[in-house]
């Protein structure tokens, strides 16, 4: 793909190159046909007026010799020519002068044309142009008798044409030349004027790529009223409405997460009475001596509305997420202490193996790895059987330093078809969602955690069998809005 | 684009073709007419010839040449035309002769008129002159304007420079 200014600047020169071209070769053509003509009528005009002055109507006898060197006499006056007079034959054949006695030989056909009108023809010979002219003459009285004694002699004149020669190299060469320089001033010019016509061209695709890349208030300026003016204006209409539908998507998108967001926290009140009030049925039914049925029921209702208030909770936590209030509070922290903090407060230190250096710090937000760690853990305990392992160590990625995590268990590992999408939210292995006791947003919060440290969460199946998900997060990432 | 681009191309094509066809420099060309042939109008006074009747000199006029004046004295060896002949002209001398009028080169004094030196072109041959062809000579010399005698060189001694000086006077007899 050839860029478009070298393309523009091909055309614009070639433009150039033809219209220079084309001006010198016609007038060059021009110029040739004006000065032979002109050559050429210079030595036809001589030729006529020396024949017409220098030769009678009416010639004394046997003087053809002697006219005949005179008229040669006056013809080579003039450098550059040589002129032979030859005595008509009057039987209708011609006298073709001596060789050598002019610079180009001179044909039998020229001599028999010669016979009937004033003829030349130019010839090359040895690289030199000639001009060869033939006449004889017209208008003289003869006698019946004895005619050939006293009509005029022919005459041919070779001219040189050497100098019109010279003169049509001088200007071939000076053609040449300023060819050269048009050709060279069109380069320039081209690439002046090309530069003119991409540079609003350059504006836009700067633009575009901006408004690509997120910029939806990029707009162009609209200079002139060309066609680039047009797709200037063209791409601001277009932006304008890309930037209120955007809009008015997020708008929507805000308020419907909003909506999440507020019924989250209007059940959120209830539920914990609920719990509170479940639990107590519960405990109640569990000791009470009316019959082992309803202490069943009450013990489900608990669970169940516990699972609620944890849903309610998660649904709070990604909306913080979705809003972007979500921020980061850094500490330094010890990763080995970290992880043993989170399987000592959930009761699994004894169920999961942890592998690691001791003196590993980190500069990480304590309560989000927390949380990506227990989802983790909790999952690998949950849906894959043990031994559930748990190793770190540092691990830089892209020449960035940071800490990897990773937790494998030793179960049927994910389904193929789950692993693309098992970050997204309510996604869930079992195929009878509504039984299992997660809230279907674990991972998916974890995978938010990861990314707020600027970090990555992935899913892969471990070749030896079992899930394993790998947290990697930077060792020191920018605080932002902390 | 590709289009363009053939167009381009064919129309420099084109051009070379067209500037190959016209080609550089001066081209041969055919045989071309240039109009009738140019009219013979030179001008020029008619000359005096003497030629030879039954012994006497007779004057006749013939055309002249321009810038040749002495033409007439150079004609006088040619055969008479026909129609001189059909009266009875003739001429005696038979030898081509060449002139000189005496002011040129030599350093002469001689003022106008001034004589004119006659002499045979082939001068291995000796001239030969019959007094009737001196007389042509003479009279046909003197007939020019602005001359007024001959000198023959060569008639009787033999190429020394010198020479026989001689008038149409001399033959007043032949004359009519």
């Amino acid at each position: 793909m050839i860029g478009l200014r070298l393309r523009l600047t091909a055309a614009f020169t070639a433009v150039a190159l033809l219209a220079a071209l084309l001006a010198s070769g016609i007038s060059y053509v021009l110029l040739r046909r004006v000065m032979l003509h002109r050559a050429q009528y210079t030595v036809l005009t001589d030729v006529r007026k020396t024949l017409t002055r220098q030769v009678p109507d009416e010639l004394p006898p046997d003087v053809t010799p002697l006219i005949g060197a005179q008229l040669e006499d006056a013809l080579e006056a003039v450098p550059g020519r040589k002129a032979a007079a030859v005595p008509m034959r009057l039987d209708g054949g011609v006298n073709l002068p001596p060789r050598n006695k002019l610079d180009v030989p001179v044909s039998t056909e020229f001599a028999m044309r010669a016979m009937r009108k004033l003829v030349f023809q130019r010839v090359i010979r040895d690289g030199t142009p000639y001009l060869l002219v033939g006449t004889r003459l017209d208008g003289y009285v003869t006698t019946s008798e004895e005619p050939q004694r006293t009509v005029p002699p022919m005459v041919y004149v070779s001219a040189s044409l050497s100098r019109e020669s010279a003169d049509l190299r001088l200007l071939t060469n000076a053609l040449v030349v300023a060819d050269a320089l048009a050709l060279g001033s069109a380069i320039v010019l081209a690439l002046l004027a090309t530069r003119g016509v991409l540079r609003p061209v350059r504006r836009l695709g700067v633009a575009a790529r901006a408004l690509g890349d997120g910029d939806l208030e990029t707009r162009v300026e609209v200079r002139g009223r060309g066609e680039l003016a047009d797709l200037a204006r063209t791409f601001n209409d277009t932006a304008d409405a890309l930037e209120r539908t955007v809009t008015e998507l997020r708008v929507m998108e805000a308020a419907s997460r909003r909506f999440v967001a507020d019924v989250s926290h209007e059940l959120r009140t209830p539920l914990t009475s609920m719990i509170a009030a479940t639990d107590v049925l519960a405990e109640q039914a569990a000791t009470g001596a009316d019959g082992d049925g309803d202490g069943g029921a009450a013990r489900l209702v608990a669970d169940e509305t516990r699972r609620l208030g944890l849903l309610v909770e998660h649904l709070i936590e990604i909306s913080r997420f979705d809003a972007g209030a979500a921020v980061l509070v850094l500490d330094d922290v010890n990763v080995l202490d970290a992880v043993a903090a989170t399987l000592a407060a959930r009761g699994w230190r004894e169920r999961v193996t942890v592998d690691g250096p001791a003196d590993l710090f980190v500069r990480l937000d304590p309560r989000r790895f927390d949380v990506v760690l227990a989802n983790l853990a909790g999952n690998a305990l949950k849906h894959g059987r043990p031994p559930v392992s748990l190793r770190f160590a540092r691990a830089d990625r892209a020449g960035v330093e940071g800490v990897e995590v990773v937790v494998t268990d030793r179960g049927p590992g994910l389904p193929d078809d789950l692993i693309a999408v098992v970050f997204d939210r309510f996604v869930k292995a079992e195929a009878a969602r509504s039984r299992s006791d997660g809230s279907g947003l674990g991972l998916s919060i974890a995978r938010e955690n990861a990314v707020l440290h600027g970090g990555t969460l992935e899913a892969a199946n471990d070749p030896d069998g079992g899930a394993m998900f790998t947290l990697w997060l930077p060792a020191g990432p920018e605080e932002d809005h902390a | 684009m590709i289009g363009v681009h053939a167009a381009r191309w064919a129309a420099l094509t084109a051009l070379a073709a067209v500037l190959a066809a016209s080609g550089c420099g001066i081209r041969p060309t055919g045989i071309v007419d240039a109009g009738n042939p140019p009219f013979a109008r030179g001008y020029a006074d008619t000359i005096t010839v003497y030629l030879v009747r039954g012994g006497m000199l007779r004057p006749v006029t013939r055309p002249g040449i321009p810038g040749r004046p002495y033409l007439a004295v150079e004609q006088l060896h040619v055969p008479t035309t026909p129609r001189e002949r059909t009266v009875g002209l003739h001429t005696e001398v038979h030898r081509a002769l060449t002139v000189q009028a005496v002011n040129e080169g030599l350093g002469s004094t001689f003022e106008r008129p001034w004589p004119l030196a006659v002499q045979q072109i082939d001068r291995s041959m000796s001239p030969g002159w019959s007094r009737t062809a001196i007389a042509q000579i003479a009279c046909t010399a003197e007939a020019v304007p602005g001359i007024e005698g001959v000198i023959l060189v060569g008639a009787s001694n033999t190429g020394d420079g010198g020479g026989t000086p001689v008038s149409c006077r001399q033959f007043a007899d032949l004359l009519p």
